[in-house]
């Protein structure tokens, strides 16, 4: 009897021993993400609105876009590199070259909705099959304007870095992750036929697949990531994941007159004193600020600023808010043109700075953070 | 018989000390020294948890601290010895070829304990428990050998496996046998860490316990068949046959002896690891039955001959997962001399994260409590951090720094995980090609060149700064100075004397083909072909053929992505487009690769002539590989002069930037 007992065991441990079993992976890569389409069954408003948000159109092949024709036939020398790039049409595909180099290379992908600008990206296949990314030195910025790529328009390196940033696979999987829905990967080769671009329901409602199964099967468990649930914190971290997060970056960097941190809109709020009080609590209790309590995700981030005032009201109002209200300005004041001013970062592109704070305090907080 | 199994025990023992865990638990014998009963807490920074075997690096310490280098050799060897005397005397009731093949058997399976480390407690630990189970009066001894066991090594739960499973030869009654089982049981506990000492226990004979096997098929606790190269594993094979041989031929011994039998391989397969452990109770099961098997005629010619191959093979490190050749005192890649110049010798504090045990073990030797490993791997098995370890390993490897969400909800990216760690310093050794790869765009920079655990320090870090400066100006020299590999080594290094080198003259490749492998993956592809000429030169190995191959395929890739073009050089050297051969070569061009993919490349440079732009290029190349900077200069002058809009005049012009940056 014991034989046959401990045989079955080494029976039942072999088969589980040898099944096979893999480490997860970044869940932008999992091949089971369903699309916007199956959400909009039930959430038809929600998924109307957001056709409209620019998070709906972060990538593009370049032949969807108009970029051909406002790139095709022009010059640009970038500033720092010194190097004239042009640009030729050949057979419906845009090819960037250095000016008196015979070498191109095609420009297939365009990163950015165009509303604040567009970067035109190479992708090519290495030696070892795996995806690799060139970030075009040059971007188009509204109305038709060229100019360098934010971050690119130092001195180039090699003679591939006078036409864009090169990244490696591993980097362009992350810039695609961050421009998409899925992005199956296999060995370093990116399924670039299977992708599923721009942030759709999936990239921040994750386990939709399994709650459309059970919705459709009549069952009450939804497995979602559920938002309010989450702390402030954590809240925006998830955004951050793309925009980038506080503790990706060395005490030191996070100064207030660190112009970088513009561009990164969850580090500047983590860091505002706003944030603090309410960092651990559920995002919907009272104290917490998180992005979507100014931005609807769903919708096109509101440009009037008297919108924005009434967010700040809702704790700072004069009239019984829970906060402090201003003590230099009346309530009427529009609160972001001193707490969250616009940073240009270059002639065509600036950021509103999202570190809320008193600006006149930042000698104070510079010492305070040596 | 004997002596070709004493030649074999001589040709597999009189190697290097080269175990993983040597340094870790000299560190851990230290500690216990300096009276710390936690040695694991005192070492690590994210242990919180006592260690059973608390004690089993005091012996290793105490040979080390009384003979130094020649105490640890001498471990390895007394530990072969005792247990080739064991193995043959294990198997003397059978045939003197059974004998022989299963003692043999029995000896390699056992090799991967002969290192300093309390593994070999273990072994002790089986081959007494089963001869103490068949004495009656030994009997009484077995609670006490359980709990020296449970204090010197791991594993120990096995003591009451083979005491239980050993068949009845005394007339021991139930009651009896129950009663010594609870005593062992008892026995087990008694260690600083209790009761949970049964648990570790059980997760180290079964690490699948405490975590999932695709966290551990990166691991140490990987399942069997992840090493099925492994001389260890070929010992296993031939007692298992053995056992199953002897068991089709004696049905009346199914009964008692399937179960252990069983129990041992399950043990075995389930981490590669125990595979000494399991394999010497299966051959305590397999003596058993051979005892009263018959002889079976003797194959001595065959068989000695045989076994002395074996032991040929062994001596010349010719088995591919045994590389160690024949010879004294520590491998390289234990000798801590450059990280100690790193690490060793500067008020430097903090935890260093490691990625395996040699890494925290010469942390833990060389920090003397002022820097900490961050974890070991067995100690991250038992308290549950094993998986957070083989995922940040993945996220280094895979260059995701930033944080991002995994399909399983958790949170990966390794910035912010080694933050939370407060680490100051990475150790990475030289095989893990993809953790260098992984590191080389980071701010995470290399602090020697020298060491076969490369350690890494962060850009920006004050401590770390001045070496990290120093290591890209010896980086810049290899690529691109008057600088050229030394020979390979024929009599060791400073650690060990290479004895099969002196006596046969063949040198050890495995260090230099491992740097050249290193600089590879952090894209220094000419730098790596510098330290490979000697290995293809004076080795002929394989490896380092399908190396030179590999690095002229990666810089016929640079050459096409600079400028859409590759060079000739590049692709008769290396055979790029297999599908499209380059084009007919002349003589000279002929004569100049295969002096090139001999090792030779100032050769290869010289009987290259002709002032065409491919030949100005190759020459230039040549020149720069050979170490002969200036006469590279030369010919990259005469390309981007006479060649102004030949493709290659970029690369060219980009080179003399680089080879004179005054310029």
């Amino acid at each position: 009897m014991a034989p046959c007992a401990i045989g079955g065991l080494a029976i039942s441990a072999a088969v589980w021993l040898v099944w096979p079993s893999l480490l997860p992976g970044p869940q932008v890569e999992s091949s089971s993400r369903p699309d916007a389409q199956s959400c909009a069954e039930c959430h038809a408003q929600q998924y109307a609105d957001f056709q409209a948000a620019l998070h709906a159109q972060t990538l593009r092949r370049l032949a969807d876009t108009d970029l051909l024709q406002q790139f095709a036939g022009r010059r640009f020398r970038v500033s720092g590199s010194g190097a004239e790039l042009g640009w030729s049409d050949k057979e419906g595909r845009l090819l960037a070259y250095v000016v008196g180099q015979s070498r191109t290379i095609p420009l297939d992908w365009a990163f950015g909705s165009g509303r604040h600008a567009m970067t035109p990206v190479a992708v090519w296949e290495n030696s070892q099959r795996e995806t690799e990314l060139l970030e075009h030195r040059a971007s188009w910025y509204p109305p038709g304007e060229l100019h360098a790529t934010l971050g690119l328009d130092g001195h180039a390196a090699s003679n591939l870095e006078e036409l864009g940033k090169w990244h490696a696979p591993a980097e362009a999987a992350r810039c695609f992750g961050c421009h998409s829905t899925r992005v199956p990967q296999q060995d370093g080769r990116i399924g670039l036929d299977h992708l599923l671009p721009n942030v759709q329901c999936d990239r921040c409602h994750q386990g939709s697949q399994d709650h459309a199964r059970a919705m459709r099967a009549g069952q009450s468990a939804t497995g979602l990531v559920h938002w309010p649930a989450l702390t402030s914190l954590q809240a925006i971290d998830r955004c951050g994941e793309c925009h980038r997060r506080a503790d990706e970056f060395s005490p030191d960097e996070l100064h207030p007159e660190s112009a970088r941190l513009v561009r990164f809109a969850p580090v500047g709020l983590s860091l505002s004193a706003c944030f603090r009080p309410g960092a651990r609590q559920p995002a919907r209790h009272a104290d917490a600020l998180t992005c979507v309590r100014c931005h609807d995700p769903h919708r096109p981030a509101r440009s009037d600023a008297d919108y924005y005032r009434q967010r700040c009201l809702e704790c700072h109002d004069p009239q019984g808010g829970q906060r402090k209200p201003c003590p230099v300005q009346p309530a009427t004041s529009l609160c972001t043109t001193c707490h969250m001013p616009k940073v240009a970062l270059n002639a065509w592109l600036s950021f509103t700075d999202h570190w809320i704070r008193v600006r006149e305090k930042d000698g104070q907080t510079a010492k305070k953070s040596h | 018989m004997l002596v070709s199994f004493v030649l074999l025990a001589v040709a597999a023992g009189l190697h290097p000390v080269s175990g993983d865990s040597v340094w870790w638990h000299v560190s851990r014998g230290r500690a216990v020294c300096a009276g710390e009963i936690s040695p694991g807490q005192a070492l690590l920074a994210a242990e919180g948890n006592r260690e059973a075997d608390w004690l089993g690096g005091a012996p290793c310490f105490a040979c080390y601290y009384l003979m130094g280098d020649a105490g640890l050799m001498l471990w390895r060897l007394l530990a072969c010895a005792v247990l080739a005397v064991i193995s043959w005397r294990m198997f003397a009731a059978g045939s003197a070829f059974l004998q022989l093949w299963l003692a043999v058997a029995t000896l390699l399976v056992t090799s991967n304990n002969w290192d300093p480390s309390p593994a070999l407690f273990g072994l002790l630990g089986v081959w007494l428990a089963d001869r103490w189970a068949r004495i009656p009066t030994a009997r009484l001894a077995l609670p006490v050998l359980t709990a020296c066991w449970a204090n010197l090594a791991p594993g120990a739960a096995l003591a009451l496996a083979i005491f239980y499973f050993r068949p009845d030869e005394g007339g021991l009654t139930a009651r009896r046998k129950l009663g010594t089982l609870a005593l062992m049981a008892l026995a087990l506990c008694l260690t600083p860490r209790g009761i949970w000492t049964w648990r570790d226990s059980l997760v180290e004979l079964w690490p699948p316990l405490a975590a999932d096997r695709a966290v551990l098929v990166h691991t140490p606790f990987r399942p069997l068949w992840h090493d099925a190269d492994s001389v260890a594993f070929c010992g296993w094979c031939l007692l298992l046959w053995a056992a199953i041989a002897l068991l089709v031929r004696l049905p009346t011994r199914r009964a008692a002896c399937a179960p252990p039998l069983l129990l041992s391989v399950l043990a075995a397969a389930a981490c590669s690891i125990n595979l000494p452990l399991a394999g010497f109770w299966l051959a305590t099961v397999v003596a058993r039955l051979t005892s009263r098997e018959p002889s079976t005629g003797v194959k001595s010619a065959a068989s000695m001959c045989l076994v002395a191959a074996i032991s040929l093979v062994l001596a010349a490190g010719y088995w591919s997962a045994a590389p160690q050749r024949l010879g004294w005192g520590i491998a390289p890649k234990l000798d801590l001399a450059s990280l100690q110049e790193v690490w060793g010798n500067r008020q430097r504090a903090g935890n260093v994260w490691c990625v395996d045990t040699p890494g925290a073990g010469a942390i833990s030797w060389l920090g003397q409590g002022r820097l900490k490993a961050v974890d070991e791997p067995r100690r991250a098995l038992l308290g549950g951090r094993l998986r957070a370890h083989v995922l940040l390993c993945d996220d280094l490897a895979q260059r995701r720094e930033a944080s991002y969400y995994r399909a399983d909800s958790s949170e990966g990216g390794w910035h912010a995980s080694l933050a939370a760690q407060r680490v100051v310093g990475l150790l990475v050794p030289i095989e893990r090609t993809d953790l260098l790869a992984g590191l080389a765009d980071s701010a995470w920079r290399p602090l020697t060149l020298a060491a076969l655990d490369i350690p890494h320090g962060q850009a920006g870090d004050p401590d770390a700064n001045p070496q990290i400066v120093e290591v890209l100006k010896q980086e810049n020299l290899i690529t691109r100075g008057v600088w050229s590999a030394a020979p390979l080594p024929r009599f060791g290094s400073a650690s060990h004397i290479d004895l099969w080198g002196l006596a046969t003259g063949r040198p050890d490749a495995s260090t230099a083909l491992a740097q050249a492998a290193m600089f590879q993956c952090r894209r220094l592809p000419a730098a790596a072909l510098k330290l490979l000429f000697p290995v293809v030169r004076e080795a002929h190995s394989p490896e380092a053929a399908a190396l030179f191959h590999r690095l002229q395929g990666d810089l016929a890739w640079r050459e096409q992505l600079e400028t859409g073009h590759t060079s000739q050089l590049r692709q008769s050297a290396g055979r790029v487009h297999p599908s499209n051969p380059p084009p007919e070569m002349s003589a000279a061009w002929r004569n100049t690769i295969a002096a090139y993919a001999a090792g030779h490349p100032d050769q290869a440079a010289s009987v290259l002539e002709g002032i065409e732009a491919e030949a100005c290029y190759a020459r230039g190349w040549l020149r720069l590989e050979a170490g002969r900077p200036a006469e590279a200069v030369a010919e990259f002058r005469t390309l981007v002069s006479r060649y102004p809009d030949h493709p290659l005049t970029i690369l060219a012009a980009h080179e003399l930037v680089a080879i004179s940056p005054e310029r």
